[in-house]
């Protein structure tokens, strides 16, 4: 309890002391909130220009930092967690302002990444998926399962019914040959959100594999960042 | 995929978030980067009161610590 206590202290102080933010405001806002609040949501406690832009780097900063770690501690990369997974593809994508891109990872039985590539990389709202691409990598690679990710530079986490829809596509293609689609993430303000964490993954084929091509939408773009709130174990 | 070139390329991108957020001159920026790709960033942060930096450049890296000793927390599990 202590020492929870002495983090938060250290939390308050480094992040006022890195951001500008009023030492008062934010220990205030801490009395009743998780300290996270505030760089998850960077608007809350009504920051000036410049404390905003030290808020985002931060963020972007936590984020190379996680991906790193994984780095660091693992010769191969292992995503065995909705988290590890939105912290890797995070800082992958993070960076991405003005772009679209669209990731594919390929993962082995102990969901080790074989490989992540990039299947599709263009301007906001243009950005065109091949499914016939991806099922070419899934097979020479020789995959158990992939996790596909993309970002949203809108900065909304909300998954847009064109991304279920592409998940489906994609499950629908690889269900039937055994292959496992277990995440599709989302990234946007600097942040993340797993649509197998909030339960809205496919996991059945619902039709025959369309191959037909499938643009990213650009109406994701301006929808309203919403925060996750449901997590669950697999 | 070469783990190696991947790691280096975030250790770049690490430095550069870092310079501008804690304000770096170029110097220090690259004695950071070069700290990062010898011994890793964990080690980097675990050990910061033993490195060649200004006192001052440590007090703005103690700050950046104490936000990630808080931000390890595990959602869910696959």
């Amino acid at each position: 309890m202590k020492q929870d206590l002495l983090h938060t202290e250290n939390f308050i102080k480094g992040l006022t002391a890195l951001t500008g933010l009023p030492y008062r405001k934010v220990q205030q806002y801490l009395k009743v909130n998780n300290p996270f609040n505030i760089l998850e949501h960077p608007h809350i406690l009504e920051p000036n220009e410049k404390q905003l832009e030290k808020i985002g780097l931060l963020n972007e900063f936590i984020s190379s930092y996680n991906v790193l770690k994984i780095y660091e501690s693992n010769d191969k990369i292992v995503l065995n967690s909705s988290t590890v997974s939105g912290q890797y593809f995070s800082a992958l994508l993070t960076g991405m302002k003005d772009k679209e891109r669209f990731l594919v990872s390929f993962l082995d039985n102990g969901n080790n990444i074989i490989e992540t590539k990039t299947m599709s990389e263009g301007s906001i709202g243009q950005t065109a998926v091949y499914p016939r691409e991806i099922l070419k990598y899934a097979l020479s690679c020789d995959c158990n399962a992939v996790i596909l990710a993309h970002n949203h530079p809108g900065g909304s986490k909300n998954f847009s019914m064109e991304d279920k829809e592409l998940t489906q596509r994609i499950v629908d293609i690889f269900h039937p040959l055994q292959i496992k689609v277990l995440d599709h993430i989302i990234v946007g303000g600097g942040s993340y959100s797993s649509m197998a964490e909030k339960g809205e993954l496919p996991n059945q084929s619902r039709s025959t594999a369309n191959y037909e091509v499938i643009e990213l939408s650009a109406a994701s773009v301006k929808e309203k960042p919403n925060r996750v709130q449901h997590t669950h174990s697999r | 995929m070469d783990l190696e070139m991947l790691r280096n390329d975030e250790y770049s991108k690490i430095a550069d978030i870092l310079a501008v957020l804690i304000e770096l001159d170029a110097e220090e920026k690259e004695k950071i980067h070069k700290y990062f790709q010898s011994i890793g960033v964990k080690s980097f942060f675990q050990q910061l009161e033993l490195l060649d930096l200004s006192p001052e450049t440590t007090d703005k890296l103690k700050n950046v610590k104490a936000i990630i000793e808080l931000s390890g927390g595990k959602r869910g599990l696959r």
